[in-house]
């Protein structure tokens, strides 16, 4: 059984669609990413998992999340009774902007201490050696001088990693990483990733990772969900979509990574990404496809089953 | 931070010095003198020299300045009063006593009251409680604290007999016990804590209102609800705590606000504060004690200002650190 399987997971904005009939599943141990341009409404899917989203908007679908005892629930219909028990010990996230994510006023320890108290009561003495344990597995030095420090004494790094040791403070199975390495530079980037794969490993850990970044993706994920302006252009295994991309976005995406790699000039996709208050008719991506038909403009492509394992919504895919 | 308190208080000395030379430049510049008032008309122009010469009030203004400022500075001496020849810092010191009760117990009021209500308001936003506690903080906000006082003595003083019209304390108040004492005191501080606090409540309320709505839409509050936090310390440890930010900034410029309230209020209530000591020597030409009331006047304005400084950069940890960088 999944782990996490979402169903037709659409969010809209009064008549407003910004995310529709988004589907996918995360077994247990799996990594899935979710790549796509900013603004195509990969945090505001990571948000929807939680069920933490604003009241002004609605959500319908269905989010089954699959806890202890093979029992499943689904998220977007639960209580916050029940939520509250899934949100940090069942699913972790780690929110993009690790700064704004942390309290400015609250010592770092103690929001990792908050974390813990939820979880389960113990003595302050248990549950310092718990934040120290777990500032040193996302390697973090001088552990207890941190515990005192506000996280603006801290380095975009250190912040990112405490970010990290919150969300893994109340031992979620499922770790939701919203772009965690953007805000930093090369190196630490690296050194993040390399952290978070061996996290993955070393607690078996399920990864839902937000990236832009195609070569994040194919270093660790299993499986990819490529979105374009809030649809989904492709799911399906990495290394399915990596060889054969099946989505004309897909491939102009693995265009332009190629020719980074090779640095060669890129070609830049024509037009520009629609407006989530007035996007075009059928098939978003139309307006700026290469492989267009008449049928594209005029109603929402359907899922094509390529392999079984590997899904695109095209009127008119790369076979 | 011991440093920087030092320092602001060595600084606001100046400061001091600067307010109440100009009260004493305005005072004695201003028409009317202490001299004539206790003198009847058909007496003869002497007694006023002699009246005059008493008071010192006949040498040149600078020569009364410097003697003056002289004696305040080197031996905290502020003459005694024209009227019943006390010392001035003496009978204004325990005019300071109940002005201070009232406005302690008016801050703690409006802290209270504007703080509940603005959580509230912030939880509702645009929903119909926030809508009539903005409406409602929006009408005391805009009240004259003597209208407020004025109306609040006609019905439950005046008209219910609730509450005692004027005083701080009964007539028999030095026969009760202890907690006797107490409630007589709080029966008759209900009115004029009202008065003065309301008005001041509806100002932290827009900001707390405000700063709980600003917390409550961050990113750390979403990231909160994301760890499984509860509501009530997402509420009361995690959102309160930022926005109470603003509202310690504007605490420092509420507290001479707070005083002239005050004294408009004892003179409603009629209590034996140092707004009714002010006024009344005003009215008579006392100089001694308008100066001694004034120079006590800025001296707690300053140190309230301080306090709110200080409070201020122990609940924003990014202030302190500017703080020991700059010092």
């Amino acid at each position: 059984m999944s782990l996490i399987t979402a169903e037709n997971i659409s969010v809209s904005l009064g008549r407003t669609p910004i995310l529709k009939d988004i589907n996918f599943s995360v077994e247990t141990g799996e990594t899935l990413a979710i790549v796509g341009e900013t603004g195509c409404g990969k945090s505001l899917l990571c948000k929807t998992l939680l069920n933490i989203l604003p009241q002004s908007l609605s959500v319908n679908g269905n989010i089954w999340f699959n806890i202890a005892d093979k029992k499943r629930i689904n998220i977007l219909s639960s209580g916050e009774q029940i939520l509250k028990t899934i949100r940090g010990k069942e699913i972790g996230m780690v929110f993009q902007d690790a700064f704004a994510s942390l309290n400015p006023v609250i010592k770092c320890g103690k929001q990792i201490s908050d974390v813990l108290a939820v979880k389960s009561k113990t003595d302050h003495r248990t549950k310092k050696s718990r934040i120290f344990s777990l500032l040193e597995i996302v390697g973090l030095a001088d552990v207890t001088r941190i515990y005192n420090l506000y996280p603006h004494q801290l380095s975009g790094g250190m912040q990112q990693r405490m970010a990290l040791a919150i969300a893994l403070a109340g031992n979620p199975r499922l770790l939701i990483a919203d772009e965690p390495s953007s805000s930093l530079d090369s190196i630490a980037q690296k050194q993040y990733l390399d952290l978070l794969n061996r996290l993955k490993h070393a607690i078996n850990l399920t990864l839902i990772l937000v990236t832009h970044d195609l070569d994040e993706a194919f270093a660790f994920a299993d499986k990819m969900l490529v979105l374009y302006a809030g649809y989904t252009a492709e799911y399906g295994n990495t290394v399915d979509i990596r060889t054969a991309p099946a989505h004309p976005y897909t491939k102009a995406l693995l265009d332009i990574y190629q020719a980074f790699r090779e640095n060669r000039q890129p070609t830049p996709l024509p037009g520009e990404i629609p407006s989530l208050g007035n996007p075009p008719a059928g098939c978003r991506f139309h307006p700026r496809c290469y492989r267009v038909q008449p049928a594209c403009a005029e109603q929402a492509p359907p899922k094509k089953d390529l392999s079984g394992r590997h899904y695109t919504w095209c009127f008119n895919p790369i076979e | 931070m011991v440093s920087y308190v030092i320092k602001r208080i060595a600084e606001s000395i100046p400061t001091i010095i600067i307010g109440i030379t100009l009260t004493f430049l305005v005072i004695h510049l201003s028409p009317g003198d202490p001299g004539s008032r206790f003198m009847d008309p058909s007496q003869p122009s002497e007694y006023r020299e002699i009246l005059q010469n008493r008071f010192g009030l006949n040498d040149a203004l600078h020569i009364q300045y410097i003697k003056w400022l002289k004696q305040v500075l080197f031996h905290f001496d502020f003459g005694n009063s024209f009227y019943n020849g006390k010392p001035a810092s003496g009978m204004v010191f325990s005019a300071l006593r109940p002005t201070m009760l009232l406005a302690i117990c008016s801050l703690i009021f409006a802290l209270i009251v504007g703080i509940f209500l603005g959580i509230i308001a912030a939880v509702y936003r645009d929903a119909l409680p926030d809508r009539i506690l903005t409406a409602k903080m929006m009408f005391f906000f805009s009240t004259p604290s003597f209208w407020l006082g004025i109306m609040l003595l006609g019905i439950f003083s005046i008209k219910l007999g609730w509450f005692p019209a004027s005083h701080l304390t009964s007539l028999y108040h030095d026969q009760l016990n202890w907690s006797g004492r107490f409630a007589d005191y709080v029966h008759h501080l209900i009115l004029p804590v009202i008065t003065l606090g309301l008005p001041l409540s509806a100002t932290f309320y827009r900001y707390i209102r405000t700063g709980m709505i600003e917390a409550l839409e961050s990113e750390y509050i979403l990231a909160s609800r994301a760890r499984g936090l509860s509501v009530s310390k997402l509420l009361f440890h995690y959102s309160l705590k930022n926005s109470l930010i603003p509202l310690i900034s504007v605490l420092g410029i509420t507290i001479p606000a707070l005083l002239s309230g005050a004294l408009v209020v004892e003179v409603i209530f009629s209590l034996p504060g140092l707004g009714r000591t002010m006024v009344s020597a005003v009215f008579s030409r006392d100089y001694p004690i308008i100066l001694a009331a004034s120079t006590l006047a800025f001296v707690t304005v300053i140190v309230g200002n301080l306090l709110a400084d200080v409070i201020y950069s122990m609940v924003d940890p990014r202030i302190r650190i500017k703080t020991q960088g700059v010092l």
